[in-house]
């Protein structure tokens, strides 16, 4: 329901006279605090999140923020003003390409605010925390909330929900074959052996797939540029299916389409999160946390592709109970 | 000649345009996405189409209703098979007959004659058994064995899922979706015999479009002293398209042309034989197109469409013959026989422990034969259809598999053909099975409305003569089986004990007729005998590591028949096995053995004399892949030769070599 309502608002249509009532509402409400958001509101996930943040804010009963969205579209045509940035205490980006755009944006008001980036996968904001290094302003505050997770959390959950499979085969690409070294080390503390390759370019990707299958009981899925994305991800499923070997995706499509499962956040909990980052931050003079893998979490299951591979699995809930015990033993 | 040749070359020629095109675009899409450091965020946000849709999904063997039997692409080249038909002898109960070089025969548990009627053979969905008479022509197939994913045999009837003619068992061939075979491939074989093949494959993809193209050359010289050559001509085509993320859209089409030695030489015995050596030439082609809306693992929709076309062009002159004052007869057996049909699927799992599938299908038959026929004009047969098949685990342990076809067609009118299976899955490992099935099977085009008359003035000599009286033959399938795994050993079991009583076998009987001027008889189709075939198998597969497998079939079938009309009782080899065993071996080498043993068996038609006595056959295969392909030796039969199918064919030693080379 929430949804519809976001992009009823957020319909192109509405566009002006939403950007009006917005910019009235920072207006009226002065005495709390602005946090401006720069996201694409035509985009559900981006619309998700934002409504995760407001639930997660309207929990509290103390809630003196003010959530001033600035569309992404008015970074791109130049349209954006000074004063969208008035009096902003954090800005928060969603989605990777707000996340470029703001860190280059030349608005007197902005420049100093600390940043946060959510929806954003870790590799993408290494490689701005890098450029920006280089740039006019390196003390400025700059944290993140990945879209990816932690890799200890998906090895746990592949030990929890297949203990019998022990070798877990590996296809890295340019971009991933990094993550590597601290793959290995997270199996070990797991019990799994890894058995990785790296695939050159897109056309090797099969090859060096059916070399990792051979020795693998199954497969993590990395995100990488070059090796699981939508155009791969099919000749991949197919090709391990054939093989009867489980892939575990890192998306709720990727298991739609046919991996065995994923552990995944969706915006809406991730949303969540960065409402609890700007809470503490406003305690802290707006000193940000350091950038974070996502807290919560959902686990999903291709019960289909489980049954035809014979497999038996926990349920979901069960796994979850499970799961979060292990990455918090407190619990 | 000059017709069909031109038919192959813009057939070929189109593809090749069709790939230029295609490799240009793919080539401009690949260097956009190329050397990006970024992820996308729709990576993880965005939406996937789904690949391993309910149609895609196998059952497990635990839980499905039948005995299934999974021939791989493993296998498939482990097996050192040139032919597709050979495969199945790695089927348990399967028996494969060559009545010459080029004519197989596949049958589960008996009753065939060259022309295997009581299977349904499906193509990626396409029911390809022959509308005039039954039976699957293999070699006419447009099909290269590459293009194969793996082959799902159902053994026993399941009309439910399969639909006409599932009646004994089905083979399910699934070929290759498009996107798995990126690049280039060339292959060659040649070996004693005559064997020489050329294959050019090549696939690749261009934005949504996925798509493959293969063409190709085969040919042999058949058995020794036998006039059955083939030449075989083939391009297949097949495009996956994906406009969006839940649906897509196959198209397929193929082609197969080719002469084939046909008859028989001139003996002591019979020295003019009406039926001498002469030539059939076949052009057997194929187009489809299915739409497929997959919503999720469990649910989807689709609508198919097919049309099949097989034109067996077939004249010759007979000997002088006495009868006829030292003339020559004139003989003609063209067929041509096309099929076209339209189905709709809809899977749905409305709750977790609950799925479910129906359609229905509508269907023409069409035939034009006018020797066998006695007639110039096509004649139709329709065929409609309305299946459902449920699943319903009821318990964690229990699973009720239902379902029921009803059928109505031109010949018999309606019928209805119900299945009920119960798994009961004991624990993980093993599991246990009792099903009782009933399926049909209507008489095909030949045995309702054969009127084969050899005339040279008078009537000389009425051969055959159809009947629209005849019922549908009936099978009552009752099976107990067994899946067991053993981790620890490695080992995979599955055992089957069954009895099919069948009813109303139909056979070409013999009713005396005046007109005739040669014995005064002709054969009239009828339903006469009625056979009860028990029988017990075992597939046993021992897989300790992946570069050891090692499976074997076993079968023990007795038909109990009561051998009025035809001796059925004998059509069957009371015992078959099949081992085949995979082995890497050092120096990057492949090695793999497949042994066949089957008793005696006599196929209709042949007198006892005539038949294939038991069988021993061993093949061996020693392949070693390098980067970019792969070299392959094989020897069929390095033991003693033996029958195939009658006395004549004796298959002796013999090989062949593979270079397959996969170009980026």
């Amino acid at each position: 329901m929430s949804r519809f309502v976001i992009n009823y608002v957020f319909g192109k249509t509405h566009f002006l006279l939403c950007f009006v009532l917005l910019i009235t509402s920072t207006a009226i409400a002065n005495a709390a605090t602005t946090i401006t958001i720069i996201a694409n509101p035509q985009d559900d996930a981006h619309t998700e999140l934002i409504e995760g943040m407001k639930d997660a804010l309207a929990r509290y009963p103390d809630n003196g923020f003010n959530l001033n969205v600035v569309p992404l579209a008015s970074l791109d045509n130049n349209t954006v003003r000074d004063r969208d940035f008035l009096d902003t205490s954090l800005i928060v980006t969603v989605g990777t390409t707000a996340a470029q755009q703001a860190g280059q944006l030349n608005i007197p008001a902005a420049t100093k605010t600390p940043l946060l980036h959510a929806l954003i996968p870790k590799i993408n904001f290494d490689n701005i925390t890098q450029r920006r290094r280089t740039e006019a302003n390196p003390a400025r505050d700059l944290s993140a909330i990945y879209l990816d997770q932690p890799l200890p959390r998906q090895l746990d959950l592949l030990s929890l929900a297949l203990p019998q499979y022990k070798r877990l085969g590996v296809v890295l690409g340019p971009a991933s074959q990094t993550l590597l070294p601290s793959m290995e080390n997270a199996a070990e503390n797991e019990g799994l052996r890894i058995y990785s390759r790296t695939a050159r370019n897109g056309g090797s990707l099969i090859a060096t797939l059916n070399d990792v299958l051979a020795e693998s009981d199954m497969i993590l899925a990395i995100p990488d540029p070059l090796i699981f994305n939508r155009y791969t991800v099919q000749n991949l499923l197919l090709t391990t299916y054939r093989q009867k070997i489980p892939v575990i995706g890192f998306s709720h499509a990727y298991v739609r389409a046919g991996a065995l499962m994923a552990v995944y956040s969706t915006p809406t909990q991730i949303g969540q999160q960065v409402a609890e980052a700007l809470r503490l931050a406003a305690t802290k003079n707006w000193k940000l946390p350091a950038p974070q893998y996502p807290r919560y979490y959902t686990i999903t299951i291709n019960h289909q592709v489980a049954r035809s591979l014979g497999l038996h699995l926990p349920d979901e809930n069960a796994l979850q109970l499970r799961l979060q015990q292990a990455d918090n033993p407190s619990l | 000649m000059y017709k069909k040749s031109r038919a192959l070359k813009v057939a070929v020629l189109t593809c090749l345009e069709i790939m230029l095109l295609m490799t240009g675009k793919a080539h401009a899409e690949n260097n956009k996405e190329a050397g990006t450091k970024w992820l996308s965020d729709e990576d993880f946000l965005g939406k996937m189409p789904v690949i391993l849709s309910a149609s895609r999904l196998s059952q497990p063997a635990a839980e499905a209703p039948a005995a299934t039997t999974v021939i791989d692409r493993d296998m498939i080249s482990a097996s050192g098979a040139r032919e597709l038909a050979d495969l199945f002898r790695l089927v348990p109960g399967f028996q494969v007959g060559y009545a010459s070089g080029h004519w197989q025969t596949v049958t589960y548990h008996g009753l065939a004659d060259t022309y295997a009627k009581r299977l349904q053979v499906l193509v990626d969905g396409r029911s390809v058994y022959t509308p005039a008479f039954g039976g699957v022509q293999w070699s006419d197939l447009p099909l290269a064995l590459d293009d194969i994913e793996r082959i799902e045999v159902v053994r026993g009837p399941n009309m439910a899922s399969y639909g006409a003619n599932a009646f004994q068992g089905v083979i399910n061939i699934i070929t290759r979706h498009a996107s798995q075979d990126a690049g280039t491939r060339i292959k060659a074989i040649a070996g004693s015999k005559g064997v020489a093949e050329g294959f050019l494959r090549h696939g690749g993809t261009n934005g949504n479009l996925d798509y493959r193209f293969t063409v190709g050359h085969r040919e042999d010289n058949g058995f020794d002293n036998r006039n059955d050559s083939k030449r075989v001509s083939l391009a297949t085509l097949r495009a996956d398209y994906r406009p969006n993320t839940n649906d897509t859209v196959m198209f397929q089409f193929g082609l197969n042309t080719g002469p084939r030695g046909m008859g028989e030489p001139p003996t002591q015995a019979n020295p003019t034989p009406t039926n001498n050596e002469h030539t059939r030439t076949v052009n057997s082609r194929y187009e489809q197109l299915r739409w497929q809306r997959s919503m999720n693992a469990g649910q989807e929709i689709s609508i198919q469409f097919f049309h099949n076309y097989h034109k067996a062009s077939e004249s010759w002159l007979t000997p002088p013959l006495k009868v006829i004052g030292g003339a020559q007869l004139p003989m003609n057996e063209d067929v041509t026989a096309e099929r076209y049909d339209l189905e709709l699927q809809h899977n749905l799992s409305p709750f977790e422990n609950w799925r479910f599938v129906w359609g229905a299908s509508t269907r023409v038959d069409q035939v034009t034969s006018p020797t066998f026929l006695g007639m110039t004009q096509t004649l139709n047969h329709r065929l409609h259809r309305l299946f459902g098949s449920s699943e319903w685990r009821i318990t964690p342990a229990w699973l009720l598999n239902m379902g029921a076809m009803l059928e109505k067609n031109d010949i018999t009118g309606s019928d209805i053909a119900p299945r009920v299976a119960m798994n009961y899955l004991i624990n993980e490992h093993h599991s246990l099975r009792a099903s009782v099935s009933k399926a049909l099977r209507t008489p095909v085009i030949y045995e309702n409305r054969a009127d084969y008359k050899v005339t040279f003035g008078p009537l000389l000599n009425h051969l055959y003569l159809g009947n629209n009286a005849l019922t549908p033959e009936t099978i009552v399938s009752r099976e107990l089986g067994y899946i067991g795994n053993f981790p620890a050993a490695h080992l995979s079991l599955d055992i089957k004990i069954f009895q099919d009583e069948i009813k109303g076998l139909i056979s070409a009987g013999q009713t005396s007729y005046a007109a005739d001027n040669v014995d005064g008889k002709t054969r009239q189709f009828l339903n006469g005998d009625n056979a009860t075939i028990r029988g017990a198998e075992t597939q046993i597969k021992y897989a300790p590591h992946k570069s050891t497998q090692v499976i074997l079939s076993y079968a023990y079938t007795d038909i109990n028949s009561s051998n009025y009309w035809i001796r059925y009782s004998t059509t069957a080899p009371t015992n078959s096995l099949s081992l085949l065993a995979m082995q890497n071996l050092p120096g990057n080498l492949r090695g793999s053995l497949g042994y066949y043993q089957t008793d005696k068996v006599y196929y209709i038609g042949m007198v006892t004399a005539e038949s294939a006595g038991a069988m021993k056959r061993l093949d061996l295969r020693l392949a070693r892949p390098f980067r970019g392909g792969e070299i392959a030796v094989v020897a069929q039969n390095v033991l003693d030769g033996y029958q195939e199918y009658r006395y004549q064919n004796i298959f002796d030693s013999r090989w062949y070599a593979t270079l397959t080379l996969d170009l980026q």
